[in-house]
């Protein structure tokens, strides 16, 4: 974009739209600007190496060379692991500011330390399970993320801390709620409040904020004890607060693709809405449940999360101007619980009151979209109608008669808005309308 | 102490730990190797592959069972850690000879697993059996030698008689280490590397 202005600054001077003095100073604010930013390319391309080269030793040692010796084994074990702590030192001692030594000797001593591991698992055939393993691994690269400040070695933590969660949580041969996985994810969170404090609005804080949301998200399900009905209000107050986080002021200069708490939040509330349209879910899902609070731990997991989620809005509400009007994803989760109680006594209330909401979702989308300009917003409404017109369309527990009813009524709907919208246009602008109207 | 000293004295620490992990997970290994005692457990080989540690085979035992007349009172027991104390029977194999809740004091000949599921023997009557399962069921091998090292077990398999595969496994007062797989009286990779020999 930089270079594109600057080309045509020649023909705006030309073109006498701005001064040769204007034309400087934005020279001039480009030229600091650069001198100002640290050399990307440079990072990108050092950790890139590190990775790769890392990568490939880790590779190359699982091979598993026979013709060497139990103890030669045990040395080439050590040799990337001491390699990436000099590169570490040396950075420390010679480079301190520069974040492509910082960071590209971390990348390449974390994964130094996953090949040692595993090299000596190869040599003494110990068995442990993957999860021991990423465990032991993350452990000892975790110093890595502070000691030099390397916003990649925090990522690979999240990474295989959310591995470690997957592997322990979701295990097929009885797995359980992955205790450890919390105070991992608290261990790594330093550093991530240092990243919004200080670089808010760097490529590794938009990375970490993907992998953080995506982290909880995979890893909330494995926490449900015996009974898990109430997980699913434990996920809607999570994906509530994660939309409720990605309108704090840190995310204020950041485009909506770099969003990822707001992203994830109302796409995972739509979604959970969706499912919960259909009759089925109220009926078969929670139909069976022998009560309503079993007061298992899903029950706490959804309580804790919905008042986290519950003291952020209020939070949010406070510090807000006075004129704020709150998206209804924000608030949704307020809504959603009452309907997930009164679902287990009337499924089929339950299922039209969430049909609606979804309906209403869409149109306050569209119309907000409308106003404000917004396309994306615009196409958010249209996508919820849409998807939502298919999934009833093909819904087969609605009689065809009752189907066709509905439809006919919500189109009718839909023509009686825009003519009212047209009328009150013309009422309030004629002198417009007549321009675009030949008659 | 300034933050620059901070910052070296938390590297040196670091890097400490990182050496220090590593050269424990070895030192333990090597000690139960040394001083353990070498137990031949009968198995069978098949080859899976792990993405950081490379191919290995996994042993599958045939003796981790345990038949007893008081199973019933192990039903508590399902999915704990117990302790399983060996002795060798007369062709030279491990055998279970008794299962302990707390690390036996009278011998060292034990290793820490975990006690699976508890069934009755059907063809035993008022008998039942404890099904363990084994901390160790790898033995990692050369990437090119783990699928034709199941392959020939599979080959040898079809004489049953003929064939004896068994794993070296050196215990030591709760930890086993798996030294070696012998597949014929030779260790696997050689047996594997002769057969890729003669084709």
């Amino acid at each position: 974009m930089r270079n594109q202005l600057l080309k045509y600054l020649q023909e705006l001077v030309q073109a006498q739209v701005i001064s040769d003095q204007t034309a400087e100073d934005i020279q001039q604010y480009f030229a600091r600007k650069q001198q100002a930013s640290p050399n990307r390319s440079m990072m990108v391309f050092g950790i890139l190496g590190a990775l790769f080269v890392g990568l490939g030793i880790l590779l190359i040692l699982a091979h598993n060379w026979d013709h060497f010796s139990r103890a030669t084994k045990t040395v080439i074990a050590f040799v990337p692991l001491l390699a990436g702590q000099l590169a570490c030192g040396w950075t420390l001692l010679k480079h301190p500011q520069s974040a492509s030594w910082r960071e590209g000797s971390s990348t390449f001593l974390f994964l130094a330390i996953g090949s040692c591991i595993s090299l000596i698992s190869q040599i003494y055939n110990i068995s442990g399970s993957m999860s021991s393993f990423v465990l032991c691994w993350m452990l000892l690269g975790l110093p890595l993320v502070y000691v030099m400040r390397s916003g990649m070695s925090s990522l690979f933590f999240l990474t295989g801390v959310t591995f470690y969660g997957w592997e322990v949580g979701y295990n097929f041969s009885g797995g359980h709620a992955p205790w450890l996985y919390l105070l991992l994810l608290a261990l790594a969170l330093p550093f991530y409040i240092q990243l919004l404090r200080k670089r808010p609005n760097s490529n590794f804080t938009y990375f970490h904020h993907w992998l953080l949301a995506l982290s909880v998200v995979i890893v909330l399900g494995s926490f449900s004890g015996s009974q898990d009905h109430w997980m699913f209000v434990a996920y809607f107050a999570l994906f509530a607060l994660l939309y409720l986080y990605g309108q704090t002021a840190f995310f204020e200069q950041a485009k909506m693709v770099y969003n990822a708490p707001r992203l994830l939040g109302s796409l995972g509330s739509v979604v959970l809405m969706f499912i919960f349209s259909f009759y089925d879910m109220w009926k078969d899902v929670l139909g069976d449940q022998e009560w309503l609070f079993p007061l298992q731990r899903d029950v706490w997991i959804a309580l804790l999360l919905s008042l986290a989620a519950a003291g952020l809005y209020f939070w949010l509400r406070r510090r807000a101007a006075e004129n704020w009007e709150p998206n209804p994803m924000s608030w949704m989760l307020f809504f959603f619980i009452p309907t997930f109680v009164l679902g287990h006594f009337l499924p089929v209330v339950a299922t039209i009151v969430m049909n609606l909401a979804i309906f209403l979702l869409g149109i306050y989308e569209i119309r907000e979209g409308a106003r404000d300009r917004e396309l994306g917003t615009l196409n958010f409404g249209l996508l919820l109608i849409s998807a939502l017109i298919v999934c009833r369309f093909f819904d087969t527990d609605i009689s065809f008669v009752l189907r066709g009813i509905l439809f006919v009524l919500i189109g009718a709907g839909f023509f009686v808005a825009n003519y009212r919208m047209l009328k009150a246009k013309k009422s309030s602008n004629p002198s417009t309308e007549q321009q675009h109207d030949p008659q | 102490m300034t933050r620059n000293n901070l910052i070296f004295v938390a590297f040196a620490a670091m890097v400490l730990l990182q050496l220090f992990v590593p050269a424990y997970m070895i030192v333990e290994q090597e000690n139960v190797i040394k001083k353990g005692k070498a137990f031949k457990f009968r198995t069978a080989p098949i080859d899976p592959s792990d993405p950081f540690r490379g191919k290995y085979i996994t042993l599958s035992f045939e003796d981790d069972r345990l038949l007893t007349a008081d199973w019933q009172a192990w039903e508590a027991h399902e999915d704990a850690e117990v302790y399983l104390e060996l002795e060798t029977d007369s062709a030279g194999f491990a055998r279970i000879r008794q299962v302990h809740l707390s690390p036996p004091a009278h011998t060292q000949d034990y290793f820490r697993a975990t006690l699976y599921n508890v069934y009755e023997a059907h063809q035993h009557p008022g008998m039942g059996y404890l099904h363990f399962r084994f901390p160790f069921n790898r033995f990692y091998m050369e990437e090119s030698k783990a699928g034709p090292a199941e392959q020939l077990y599979r080959e040898a398999g079809r004489q049953p008689d003929s064939t004896e595969v068994y794993a070296v496994v050196y215990v030591r007062s709760g930890k086993a280490v798996v030294a070696e797989v012998m597949l014929n009286g030779l260790p696997i990779k050689e047996a594997v590397a002769a057969q890729q020999k003669e084709e």
